[in-house]
């Protein structure tokens, strides 16, 4: 049944991304339309996903990669569905469908067993810490997403595209900061309850702080030197890459208190 | 005025308007905004670096994994405990000046916008307390034996500590979300059979199509031969072993050991079948102590410590840290006494705040 809903919401993220094609090329608004129908049932199925492996697993599908990953997929979704559709930056469903698309494919190459929690994940703050981390992450993701296209379209050529990303980007990192925030707190605070100290300079906690910094740097650098356009995004990408090495590269290349696959 | 002295007045005073000038100097780059980007960008890169170098590492150590000179580099540079290094220490200390200051400058701004006020003020909070840990904090392992009491604990400059009471560790214990299981592969290649079975000790498993059948007789996690007899080491399953005796028809039962760790060493060969073992250790629920705390002679608090449940007394909490796999007879404990903790956690409070009010998502 998992394995079903899996490869549901992964057809449905397929057509979505080839009706959000067959819009760029024709411009038909039921095409847009239809793309976010697809993401929307991928979404719903992904749901589906999540609730089933918390009913069969007894525990919040957060402890590992893959569930954390199908979590962030979900959140992703979730923030195209309900805001980015109304948004009117042009083909933004075509992107964040295919970046979807990218995130399920590489946690189809994860371990997707179902084990047991560890002692030290057995605490609600699992859920708040790990939820509230990946909604930031999901924002992140579509500042990223929203700064590659600032970056690689001719401003001179595309004005008012450009000028769309550079808001959805800001207005993405500005949100996805204060989710990263509250994510770190949750994570120093269970972390206190868990080891005895609120920070250790652990891999994780440290680059976490690193993705923090920059991503305060962004935002002063655009609130007090007013950074527009690609310049900002350069920086947001900067912020990305971080983000995703205290995702990835952290519990593959380093060794922590974090480490639970 | 008599010139000499006019002259003394006015070096005095060109020294004083020289002074004001140097701090006024000081005092705008302390508040400028080119200094949090620099300061932040040269502490996260550190934060960096310390990353990808192993932290805490002995002398001994560090020369083993990198030789003497690069270990000496390591180890004079503060690369190697770079989170404690005075460089680190001093980077986030002008950040937090740089804070402080650039907040000051600017408080008629800051305080229009209360969100920004509270995320700034929880910043200085935030670093305030991590000071505090540093100067007053206390933190170290304590070891029981089961059955026995301490009062101290080592400290990770291996200082001996003591806390104000004494603690018991009546009983150590873990629990088991499965339990172990033992697995046999039966095969004789010149057949073609292959079969594999779980057995369980005490039980029989009947093989009818090779007319043979298995008992599992004993089990040993840490196998180890004294003399001539088997025994085990350690419950610590490092070289787990499983006896089985293997009874075919009316013949005497041949009584063997299978070694987990070496299968194709200690597989035993009966009859022209190979008989192989595999050993699945049950997956830990949960390490649990069961802890009293006396104080002046009288019992003051018991409970059972497990991860993510310590134990609180007069300030000092103990939390479930490790325990011997060879005997399961002891069990260590953090201990930590931090006073940052209720300041750092209201500076969380306010920098959540903060923030969430600051946020605005404007409709494009």
């Amino acid at each position: 049944m998992s394995a079903a809903l899996v490869n549901s919401a992964f057809a449905g993220l397929l057509l979505a991304l080839s009706s959000f094609g067959a819009h760029k090329v024709t411009e038909r608004e039921w095409l847009r339309k239809a793309g976010f129908g697809f993401c929307a049932a991928a979404w719903l199925v992904l749901t589906a996903f999540l609730a089933l492996r918390w009913w069969e697993s007894s525990h919040a599908p957060l402890s590992n990669q893959y569930e954390s990953m199908m979590v962030l997929t979900w959140a992703f979704l979730g923030v195209q569905v309900l805001f980015a559709r109304n948004l009117p930056v042009p083909h933004l469903g075509l992107w964040s469908a295919l970046f979807a698309l990218i995130l399920f494919a590489v946690a189809s190459l994860l371990d997707d067993s179902v084990r047991p929690l560890v002692p030290a994940l057995q605490s609600n703050w699992l859920i708040l810490h790990v939820s509230v981390t990946m909604a930031a992450y999901a924002l992140f993701a579509f500042a990223f997403l929203a700064a590659l296209l600032c970056l690689v379209l001719n401003p001179a050529r595309h004005e008012a595209t450009v000028s769309s990303f550079d808001g959805l980007n800001h207005r993405s990192i500005s949100l996805g900061f204060v989710f990263l925030t509250v994510g770190i707190i949750f994570g120093s605070v269970w972390a206190n309850e868990a080891w005895g100290s609120y920070w250790s300079w652990d891999p994780k906690e440290t680059w976490s702080l690193v993705t923090w910094i920059v991503y305060a740097v962004a935002l002063h650098l655009r609130k007090v030197r007013a950074w527009r356009g690609r310049r900002f995004a350069a920086v947001s990408a900067a912020g990305f890459a971080s983000v995703a090495f205290t995702y990835f590269g952290v519990n593959y290349l380093l060794s922590g208190l974090h480490a639970y696959g | 005025m008599i010139p000499f002295v006019a002259e003394g007045v006015n070096t005095a005073s060109c020294r004083i308007s020289r002074l004001q000038g140097l701090l006024t100097v000081l005092w705008e780059n302390l508040a400028s905004i080119r200094l949090f980007f620099w300061a932040a960008s040269l502490l996260a890169l550190a934060a960096v670096v310390g990353t990808f170098i192993p932290q805490g590492q002995s002398a001994e150590l560090l020369a083993q994994n990198y030789g003497p000179l690069q270990a000496s580099i390591l180890s004079k540079s503060g690369l190697s405990d770079l989170y404690r290094s005075w460089w680190f220490v001093a980077l986030l200390s002008l950040l937090g000046l740089n804070v402080f200051a650039c907040s000051l400058r600017r408080i008629q701004a800051v305080k229009a916008r209360p969100g920004v006020f509270l995320a700034h003020l929880a910043i200085l909070l935030i670093l305030a307390g991590t000071c505090a840990r540093a100067l007053l904090g206390k933190r170290g392992v304590m070891e029981i034996r089961q059955g026995e009491t301490s009062a101290h604990f080592f400290a990770s400059d291996g200082q001996r500590r003591s806390v104000p009471f004494d603690v018991r560790l009546r009983r150590f214990w873990l629990e088991y979300w499965d339990e172990p299981e033992h697995v046999v592969h039966v095969s004789n290649p010149h057949r073609g059979f292959h079969e594999t079975r779980k057995v369980k000790l005490g039980e029989k498993v009947r093989f009818g199509e090779l007319g043979f059948n298995l008992e599992a007789k004993a089990f040993y996690p840490d196998f180890v031969l004294n003399g001539d007899q088997a025994g085990t080491r350690s419950l610590n399953a490092r070289n787990p072993a499983l006896e089985l005796l293997y009874a075919r028809g009316g013949s005497q039962p041949k009584r063997f050991v299978a070694f987990a760790r070496f299968p194709e060493a200690h597989g035993a060969q009966l009859d022209g079948v190979q008989v192989t073992y595999e050993f699945h250790p049950g997956r830990i629920r949960q390490f649990k102590s069961e802890l009293e705390i006396w104080d002046g002679g009288e019992p003051a608090v018991r409970k059972t410590v497990e991860v993510n449940s310590p134990v609180t007394y007069k300030g000092y909490k103990l939390y479930q840290y490790s325990y011997d796999p060879e005997t399961l007879e002891s069990s260590s404990f953090l201990v930590a006494k931090d006073p940052s903790v209720p300041w750092v956690y209201l500076g969380f409070l306010f920098l959540s705040a903060g923030l969430v009010w600051n946020v605005r998502w404007r409709a494009p």
